[in-house]
């Protein structure tokens, strides 16, 4: 049991407003490429923390445990906005609940060659379509190698970090991440360097 | 984690994955250098995987210039002074 104190220093959102709250707006607008919404999802994530503050169990930190109720509320976001149909195509397509077998044959070698592409990260950025296609490509993991993802290389926290985070073994991580690479590189190839000759 | 002296690109490609969180075994280190010596086509995923840390590393940076406004703050402050006032209004609910 905190005493009134701790419990005071350790859920006082107007600290979480100070502390977390341009970071989670990042994400949140990174994520959806919307202000507005951003805005709002900041504010319903902050609200549901304070109202959800007594189930905090102090385990994770503090931040981690924010970027959790960011992530479902963006999920939510995303559930709502998928249901118009030129949306809904792209994901049923990408999600693809076995990856591996899907990327390699029976023997172990490359069902598709990795394309030639990826040589120079900071022209890609510039790419007008660079952080649509990222945003589409993350939207269509599964959640929880989404977050391990983003938190590994967003956030960029250490492994060990991003495992006691998501309260996962890091043995589990490391297949979730490598599924997650595997998934938004092919996703990239497909989405990024269509139809480039080799 | 991986036994097998000779690695299939399916290994490899999990060997290169962890060893973007965490260093891999001398073994492992061996098996996948020779692997990659060999394996153009696991040497295109290396770099690919290279590049995706880069990428997301940049978009994080660029985003770092964002802020809330001042106004979507204050909006955001009000909202949650409201909540606290409402909970210390119902003391019944939250814990105990």
């Amino acid at each position: 049991m905190a005493s009134e104190n701790e419990k005071d220093a350790c859920c006082h959102p107007h600290k979480w407003l100070d502390r977390y709250g341009d970071r989670l707006y990042r994400h949140a607008l990174f994520r959806t490429g919307n202000p507005a919404q951003a805005e709002d999802l900041v504010q319903e994530t902050l609200l549901a923390a304070w109202h959800g503050r007594a189930k905090f169990s102090g385990k994770a930190q503090e931040s981690t445990w924010l970027y959790a109720i960011l992530e479902h509320k963006i999920q939510d976001y995303f559930r709502q906005y998928s249901r118009s149909p030129q949306n809904s195509r792209l994901d049923v397509n990408d999600l693809d609940p076995d990856i591996e077998n899907a990327v390699f044959q029976r023997d172990g070698a490359w069902s598709v060659r990795p394309g030639s592409w990826g040589r120079n990260p900071q022209e890609d950025m510039e790419s007008k379509d660079m952080l649509r296609i990222l945003r589409e490509c993350l939207r269509a993991l599964p959640e929880l190698q989404r977050s391990a993802f983003l938190l590994r290389e967003w956030y960029g926290e250490g492994a060990a970090q991003c495992a006691s985070a998501l309260s996962i073994t890091a043995n589990h991580l490391s297949v979730l991440l490598h599924r997650a690479r595997l998934q938004i590189n092919r996703c990239l190839g497909a989405k990024f360097v269509e139809g480039e000759n080799e | 984690m991986i036994k097998r002296l000779m690695l299939t690109c399916r290994d490899a490609a999990k060997l290169l994955s962890i060893s973007q969180d965490q260093s891999l075994s001398h073994r492992e280190q061996w098996a996948l250098k020779m692997h990659l010596l060999f394996c153009s086509s696991c040497r295109r995923y290396a770099r690919q995987l290279r590049w995706m840390d880069q990428l997301f590393h940049l978009a994080a940076g660029r985003w770092s210039t964002f802020h809330l406004s001042p106004e979507a703050r204050k909006k955001i402050c009000t909202r949650m002074e409201e909540a606290e006032r409402e909970s210390l209004e119902e003391p019944s609910s939250a814990e105990d």
